[in-house]
């Protein structure tokens, strides 16, 4: 009788407390910074994220061999790539520049422009899986990769990982999100000023481009603004989620506000007019090292890039001398434009600069496993 | 045994009780044009010229009742919150919250007093370590200006690139950087407190926007970011202080 009476005790309580599950894990983050949120069914391990980080340097991976995920992800370049748009393993090109692999832990939504895609084992799936263009090449090629995973060394990874050593499709895709989501960078200039209240952290130069960042004038932070410079985030402490996309104003075709058909954005998801060229701003944590930038990485540099919001978007230019016409209905209302001389715009890009955080692309946790 | 089964039901009961939220008062905010409710899908006409919502957010504190401080209060599954400011509104995109919960029942008419802001002990602190909802980024400026108090971005469906936004905030703060929080209340603090003399629980509260928008233009030469010196702004401004953009009357004009 007491055991039964103990037993509705433990019932209602268990029923009143909270999911406990992944509260193990230490996040690589510093005290007080809100955790990523992770998903119920793939909470964050240890042996998950050493598998991943295995599995994301494995050329094996891909169906002929010949690139793993750091083929386009370096970790010098913050895990982006210095191409504008990625190579896949057959030789297709993406359309894409790829982007940084950066805190996208927090991340709201991944790639470049989809409003609903907000999970890291779903986006995994597109370079493994897909076929236009073909990254990895998986597809019809599965029990074939499989098979290259039955070492002795990845049988004992796996069941560290999974209580199991069997190998399949769905435990590759949450290890290699485990990893990816472990990529987690705070240790910037900027973060030592800002958050390690260090006043020597930053020049003076810095504090001034700084400043020009989150003023009103330059309109930088309505888009890249928040702790992760983007202000497309979520984490366990937020209670509403915020999908934001933007239009640039990088190009206008036919005086119109349309993109080239090769890449529309968003718009080619939601079928919504006003999507048209709208795509998610990336954070810009670690921005010196991820070259080239914007969707496509047809900006080679900060300077370029700073030169591209000043005039209120490089579009307005080319169409003026066609058509006439300076209007983009789709631009983003923050994109109109600035004064900015020479002197301010070095002080931004020393300020851009200040947000590398060295220990992030030398961390040897994140390195190659296999040299 | 009897006993023992008697008392596991009582105790069973407490805690399904315990497990469930206290009585409150919710408090559910409409935005309305000319008394038209607004929403994130579907245009509204002001003077004449389409428009639509692509963010309108704001914060609430110093939530009173006939003189009493209210605590606002959340479903039990939000932890690590403030109990002092309630975010409402939407981005659109994102989520949204039209309801304020209170701590308190209110079953009768009483005097609902509350600012239009973030206070200031709580306004310039680590957005990173700062209690839900003062960790919303697109709601926070930098330390030395705080939060935005008030968000309103609205999308021009008639006419390209006049597209009109207006955000609330103090200004003139001084600190040594955009990240170093101020010692002293900023010179603009910009909080906007509003009364509703007779509120009645049973009703929503509408925001009356066309009454934020007396006598000005909408487009983007009149957005207002915060800007002291501009001519939007203290329009603005001075709409807000008249004190009637909240109330718990509406009629649609046509």
């Amino acid at each position: 009788m007491k055991l039964l009476f103990i037993s509705i005790l433990m019932f209602f309580l268990v029923a009143c407390g909270q999911n406990k599950e992944h509260e193990t894990y230490q996040w690589q983050i510093p005290k007080d910074y809100p955790k990523p949120q992770v998903p119920r069914d793939n909470p964050m391990t240890k042996a998950k994220v050493k598998l991943g980080r295995f599995l994301f340097y494995d050329k094996n991976l891909s169906a002929n061999q010949t690139q793993s995920c750091a083929s386009c992800h370096h970790q010098k370049n913050a895990f982006s790539e210095n191409r504008a748009v990625s190579i896949g393993s057959t030789g297709q090109s993406h359309r894409r520049n790829a982007l940084a692999l950066v805190n996208i832990a927090y991340n709201k939504t991944l790639t470049w422009a989809h409003p609903s895609l907000d999970s890291i084992e779903r986006q995994v799936l597109l370079p493994m899986f897909g076929e236009t263009p073909v990254e990895m090449g998986i597809t019809g090629n599965e029990n074939e990769v499989l098979s290259r995973f039955k070492s002795v060394q990845y049988q004992n990874l796996f069941k560290n990982a999974f209580d199991d050593e069997s190998v399949n499709f769905d435990k590759i895709n949450k290890a290699l999100s485990s990893f990816v989501r472990r990529l987690t960078s705070f240790n910037s200039p900027f973060d030592r000023y800002a958050y390690a209240m260090d006043d020597n952290a930053l020049s003076v130069s810095q504090i001034r481009g700084m400043d020009l960042f989150f003023s009103e004038r330059l309109e930088c932070h309505h888009c890249h603004g928040g702790f992760n410079f983007t202000q497309s985030t979520a984490h366990e402490k937020q209670l509403l989620d915020r999908r934001p996309f933007h239009n640039t104003g990088l190009y206008d075709i036919d005086g119109k506000g349309s993109y080239p058909d090769t890449d529309m954005g968003l718009n080619e998801i939601t079928l919504n007019k006003r999507d048209m060229g709208a795509f998610r701003a990336p954070t810009l944590r670690n921005i010196a090292l991820t070259a080239p930038y914007m969707h496509d990485g047809s900006i080679h540099t900060l300077a370029e890039v700073i030169d591209h919001y000043a005039a209120g978007g490089k579009a307005i230019k080319s169409v003026n001398k066609r058509n006439k016409n300076s209007k983009n209905q789709f631009r983003s209302p923050f994109v109109k434009g600035f004064e900015i001389n020479e002197r301010e715009k070095k002080d931004l890009i020393n300020f851009l600069n200040a947000l590398t955080d060295t220990s992030f692309i030398s961390d040897p946790e994140l390195s190659n496993p296999f040299n | 045994m009897k006993r023992f089964l008697i008392t596991a039901f009582i105790l069973a009961i407490f805690f399904i009780i315990g497990c469930q939220s206290e009585p409150n008062t919710k408090l559910t905010f409409i935005p309305v044009i000319n008394g038209k409710k607004i929403t994130c899908t579907h245009d509204f006409k002001f003077n004449e010229q389409l428009w639509r919502l692509n963010s309108f957010q704001f914060y609430l504190s110093k939530i009173k009742f006939n003189g009493i401080n209210q605590t606002v209060t959340y479903d039990q599954s939000k932890t690590d919150v403030s109990h002092q400011v309630a975010l409402l509104g939407t981005a659109c995109r994102g989520g949204k919250n039209w309801q304020l919960i209170l701590d308190n029942t209110i079953n009768k008419l009483a005097e609902l007093e509350f600012e239009l802001a973030v206070p200031f002990e709580l306004n310039h602190s680590n957005p990173l370590s700062s209690k839900a909802p003062l960790n919303q980024a697109d709601m926070f400026w930098t330390w030395q200006l705080g939060h935005k108090f008030f968000r309103l971005d609205m999308v021009n469906q008639t006419h390209v690139d006049k597209n009109w936004s207006f955000h609330l905030g103090s200004t003139g703060c001084d600190s040594a950087s955009v990240m170093r929080a101020p010692k002293v209340p900023c010179k603009n603090p910009n909080r906007v407190k509003f009364t509703i003399k007779q509120f009645d629980y049973r009703k929503p509260i509408y925001i009356h926007l066309d009454r934020l928008f007396f006598n000005l233009t909408l487009n983007q030469k009149h957005t207002c970011m915060g800007d002291a010196n501009k001519e939007s702004c203290n329009l603005l401004y001075e709409n807000l202080n008249k004190g009637d953009l909240f109330s718990q009357e509406v009629r649609e004009v046509k």
